[in-house]
């Protein structure tokens, strides 16, 4: 499928780029043609992301797949997480900050001009590192883009959502009879799941996770990640982790960053088993 | 060795003491003023009584004739009422507020949510210079520029086509409660849109994320992240605004027309405020034989600072509420 005709740039970085832009295309024709060989629901193709000068991802090739989780993994400071952003445009507002090549959703170029980031966001749902509830109910939370998006028409449509998303997010059964008290009065791994749950509210496709474990305990962290494996059922997920094991234990392909290069990717147990990659092998002994 | 320690001791007790006496300075100037407006009105409080809040008519008497009222010296005919005053203070200051509100919310929005960084910062240092402007320039603007624009072009159209609406009718006069509030609105900018605009930046980057995550438009964001969030300081900022407009005096006595006697009855009339009306009637009031003008002035005093005072500790309470609830929050998260 080629989208309308290939842009001869894909470039918002200012002249500079055109004409390198040229050459790239030329290669992401090819990347690109791979990348939709293995029928994934998003397809990142020679995507480079700048942050004014500094170039923080180097021609980022991969395919993510419908109803998988996709794991980014790296040490601090790989650029996992920018990647992340670049799905769903979170990095818009950043000053300075830039992507060349091509983040195709369904077929669809998120970073061409007709896309409106606010609609890709409801398709593209996210949950932060830290539990960032809003401080008010835990139904207003869930409600909350529903409310914004007018997606129900009656106040029993919009408790049938919230309810639903809570359910998905494995929070009904402890808050489902005090769905008017503050969701700031939630545990951190409870105010976690509210994240989610508010998220799967909008109907999203796919749900990006920036480490969301990572600052719950244990207990929390093993039902955040039970909670990941369910909802891949229904959405694709990408998530970010420096956490090997948890990587290993939830997720179907493992993509390794290292220093804003994509040094590995592919099926989980061949990163953690076999990895073909000396840099990857490094990391997964601890070594890096 | 020993001597030298008890000397030093001796400084370090006069240190204690001294700067005690200093840091305290604050309320005993307070308990100062308060008291010595108190002595001063008592002439006023014992002659005028409860109708010195209830009275239109200021009117000093004929000074030819003393009489004696319950002790004190007064001039015959005299009455002494704050109503005009009282009543122009809280409407000027209500119609700056309505007036002022809006517009230094716009501004802190723009600063703290949309203006970029360098931008923003710049910007702000011309907002709180406008803080610094002595109120009498302000004055002059307004007599100069604004009130002749009322008077020739705004106030006859909104006669005009707002005419039926209760007080937006009738002849117009260009000096008055319009030129005021709108004075004391430019003035309030400052202070309000600076406070709001800190408290608005402290809104958890982490919340604003989750907001746009959601697929929220900026505007969005403000109105259903950050407002919420800074709510409650911003009202404080409001309320502090309010404070320095029923204050405000040189600006308002230049644009005001300095009404006597009569109560606004639409929004061109001449109005006069506490301060304003003091900073113009103390020097005749002092040629007063029995004293009572200046003691009933005294008392005019006594009324704004009572409410002014007021006013600052709710909005101070206000504000530091606010930003305390905002780290709390920060806390919990």
């Amino acid at each position: 499928m080629m989208e309308e005709e290939l842009r001869p740039a894909p470039n918002r970085g200012g002249d500079k780029e055109t004409r390198k832009g040229e050459i790239e295309t030329m290669t992401q024709n090819l990347s690109e043609e791979r990348a939709q060989d293995s029928g994934g629901l998003i397809s990142l193709a020679g995507l480079n992301a700048f942050y004014g000068e500094q170039k923080v991802l180097t021609d980022i090739t991969l395919s993510i797949a419908r109803n998988k989780i996709t794991v980014f993994m790296g040490p601090s400071g790989c650029g996992k997480t920018t990647l992340l952003r670049t799905i769903n445009r979170m990095n818009d507002g950043v000053r300075n900050f830039r992507v060349t090549g091509q983040v195709l959703l369904d077929g669809t170029d998120v970073y061409s001009p007709e896309v409106d980031p606010i609609l890709l966001r409801t398709k593209v749902g996210m949950v932060f590192q830290k539990p960032n509830p809003f401080p008010i109910s835990i139904y207003d939370n869930v409600a909350f883009g529903p409310r914004i998006h007018k997606l129900t028409k009656s106040k029993s449509e919009l408790d049938q959502v919230v309810r639903a998303s809570l359910e998905k997010a494995a929070l009904w059964d402890e808050v489902g009879t005090r769905l008017s008290k503050s969701a700031l009065e939630l545990s951190g791994g409870q105010q976690q799941r509210l994240c989610i749950a508010r998220a799967l509210a909008v109907k999203p496709e796919v749900i990006l996770m920036d480490e969301p474990a990572s600052a719950l305990d244990p207990g929390s962290t093993t039902r955040i990640e039970e909670l990941l494996v369910e909802l891949k059922e229904n959405y694709t997920v990408v998530l970010v982790t420096h956490n090997m094991q948890q990587a290993a234990r939830v997720g179907n392909s493992v993509a390794f960053l290292y220093k804003g290069d994509l040094v590995e990717f592919g099926p989980a147990d061949e990163i953690f088993q076999n990895p073909k990659n000396p840099l990857t092998e490094k990391y997964i002994r601890g070594v890096l | 060795m020993k001597a030298g320690n008890s000397r030093r001791r001796l400084v370090d007790r006069v240190y204690d003491f001294v700067s005690a006496l200093l840091g305290s300075s604050a309320l005993l100037f307070l308990f100062m003023i308060l008291a010595v407006l108190a002595v001063f009105s008592l002439p006023s409080l014992v002659v005028n009584g409860l109708n010195f809040f209830t009275t239109v008519i200021w009117n000093p008497g004929i000074s030819t004739t003393l009489t004696a009222v319950r002790g004190f010296p007064a001039m015959s005919g005299a009455s002494y009422g704050m109503l005009v005053f009282f009543s122009g203070t809280l409407i000027s200051s209500g119609l700056a507020l309505l007036i002022g509100a809006p517009l230094s919310i716009g501004v802190a929005i723009f600063l703290s949510m949309i203006a970029p960084k360098r931008l923003s910062a710049s910007l702000s240092f011309f907002v709180e210079l406008l803080a610094g402007i002595p109120s009498i320039v302000f004055g002059f603007w307004g007599l100069l520029v604004l009130a002749p624009l009322l008077v020739n072009v705004v106030e006859p159209v909104m006669a005009q086509y707002l005419g039926f609406i209760p007080g937006f009718g009738g002849p117009v006069y260009g000096y008055g409660l319009i030129a005021s509030g709108l004075v004391l609105a430019l003035m309030i900018v400052p202070i309000v849109s600076a406070i709001s605009r800190d408290a608005m930046s402290q809104t958890p980057i982490e919340l604003k994320e989750a907001a746009m995550a959601l697929g929220m438009t900026n505007w969005e964001v403000t109105r259903k992240v950050v407002l919420p969030y800074a709510k409650t300081a911003i009202v404080g900022s409001l309320v502090l605004g309010l404070g320095r407009a029923l204050g405000e005096t040189m600006a308002v006595a230049m644009v005001s027309q300095s009404a006597l006697n009569i109560l606004p009855m639409t929004v061109y009339y001449p109005i006069n405020t506490l301060s304003a009306f003091m900073a113009v009637t103390f020097d005749s009031a002092l040629t007063d034989p029995s004293g009572m003008e200046i003691s009933s002035l005294a008392e005019l005093a006594l009324v704004l600072f009572i409410i002014t005072t007021t006013v600052n500790i709710v909005a101070r309470l206000l504000v530091r509420r606010g930003f305390i609830s905002s780290a709390e929050h920060l806390v919990q998260v």
